[in-house]
């Protein structure tokens, strides 16, 4: 009597590529999360702070077909904020995720154009909203 | 031949170890051994042998006391052990293995059951479950050069019942009170992780793969709880000391891991108030 399972099945076989591991994760909760990166050898400010991360997420898995159903919002550079929200699945590789800038400071960018352009921003917001999709089984 | 023998008493012992190459000298003190009662008589076999043993090693008590029918085809057993304030900064130097580390403290505390029983015919498979709770408080490692590496106010395993001839292996928690890792540069500017790694040679590697190939029990892992609560991660640099990552408490539930169908369920995932810094240096 042969008790093996098909994993086992496939193991025993060689040359045969192992099968790839599956994860699923019903519920996933970040709170109050912050990223600085400082720039050290910057002369001006040289910093993007992103500060008061949440993010929740249910039913993530790797598994073929499923999706997630994301909430992610944060601060950047205390006065912008930024709302992500909408379903991604990893297997195929599919987002369709709604997003939402609001507040954003564009000084605070000033470091980052320099390097390409002689250009200085001394004063400006941006807000917008829209919609990411993709989906890597569409042609 | 048949025998019955009873009051088996060993009153404070004493065993003193001297190892000349480490330069350590190890006291068993305090020792005692019984066994009440012990027989092969068709009429005892079924009554339980219950030896037991105390000591006192270098200042900690360890106890184990045992209850088991030797003589019934089932050879059923059971055994408490239970480890108190073990230091084990003590017996780092006895790790079969080189390292680049040292390790500064440490106390461990150890409570497990073990419960033993053969098949009652040949062809069954016996049967081995472990129990438990494991604690290892004031936790600090250095480099060689005595640089702090990695300290942890507490460790705490409780461990369930646990198949372990079968691979199935049940936690109930796993929590890590205030692991903090300090990391820094040399003088040659490499991460200190990477000088802790001892030197591999072929031999090591040529084992490394005998062990590989032979590891195919399948696991299965059930983790009611592990938390990390309080971590704090920082980078040393040559002139000042950065905060790279804080961490007030990180939450994991319901995990099942079956290596057999390569499969993880994790029930939730929580974590709150993390800070992480990056720094761009020269």
């Amino acid at each position: 009597m042969n008790n093996k399972t098909n994993a086992e099945k496939q193991l025993d076989k060689k040359d045969v590529p192992a099968p790839i591991w599956n994860a699923n994760i019903s519920d996933i909760k970040l709170d109050d999360f912050s990223i600085l990166a400082k720039d050290l050898l910057s002369k001006g400010k040289g910093q993007i702070q992103i500060d008061k991360i949440t993010l929740n997420t249910k039913n993530f898995s790797t598994l073929p077909e499923k999706k997630a159903e994301n909430n992610i919002s944060f601060n950047l550079n205390n006065e912008g904020i930024v709302n992500i929200s909408g379903q991604t699945g990893l297997n195929p590789l599919t987002a369709d995720l709604a997003l939402s800038f609001d507040q954003i400071q564009l000084p605070e960018f000033q470091e980052f154009v320099s390097e390409y352009a002689n250009l200085i921003i001394s004063k400006g917001k941006f807000s917008s909203t829209g919609q990411f999709t993709t989906d890597k089984t569409r042609k | 031949m048949k025998f019955s023998i009873s009051n088996i008493v060993l009153n404070n012992g004493i065993i003193v170890i001297n190892d000349l190459p480490k330069n350590k000298t190890h006291f068993f003190t305090e020792m005692e051994i019984g066994i009440p009662f012990v027989s092969n008589l068709n009429t005892d076999m079924d009554v339980f042998v219950t030896p037991h043993f105390s000591v006192n090693f270098n200042g900690s008590p360890i106890n184990i006391k045992g209850e088991t029918k030797p003589f019934l085809a089932s050879q059923t057993t059971m055994m408490n052990l239970d480890l108190q304030d073990i230091d084990l900064k003590t017996y780092f130097d006895y790790i079969p293995f080189k390292t680049n580390l040292n390790l500064t403290s440490g106390k461990l505390d150890l409570s497990c059951a073990l419960e033993f029983s053969q098949g009652e015919n040949k062809d069954s498979l016996p049967q081995l479950f472990l129990s438990g709770q494991l604690n290892i408080v004031k936790l600090a490692i250095s480099d060689l050069k005595a640089k702090p590496l990695f300290k942890m106010a507490e460790l705490n395993i409780s461990l369930k019942k646990s198949e372990i001839l079968k691979g199935k292996i049940n936690i109930n928690d796993c929590i890590i009170s205030s692991p903090n890792i300090s990391l820094s540069f040399d003088d040659s500017n490499q991460l200190n992780l990477y000088t802790l790694l001892p030197e591999n040679n072929s031999d090591t590697k040529e084992n490394n793969s005998k062990t590989e190939k032979k590891q195919t029990l399948p696991i299965e892992l059930n983790i009611q709880k592990f938390a990390i609560h309080d971590a704090l991660a920082t980078l040393m640099d040559v002139s000042k000391k950065e905060k790279i990552f804080s961490l007030k408490a990180f939450v994991i539930k319901d995990t099942e891991i079956k290596t057999r169908d390569r499969r993880a369920n994790i029930g939730s995932i929580f974590a709150q108030k993390a800070d992480f810094n990056i720094y761009r240096h020269e």
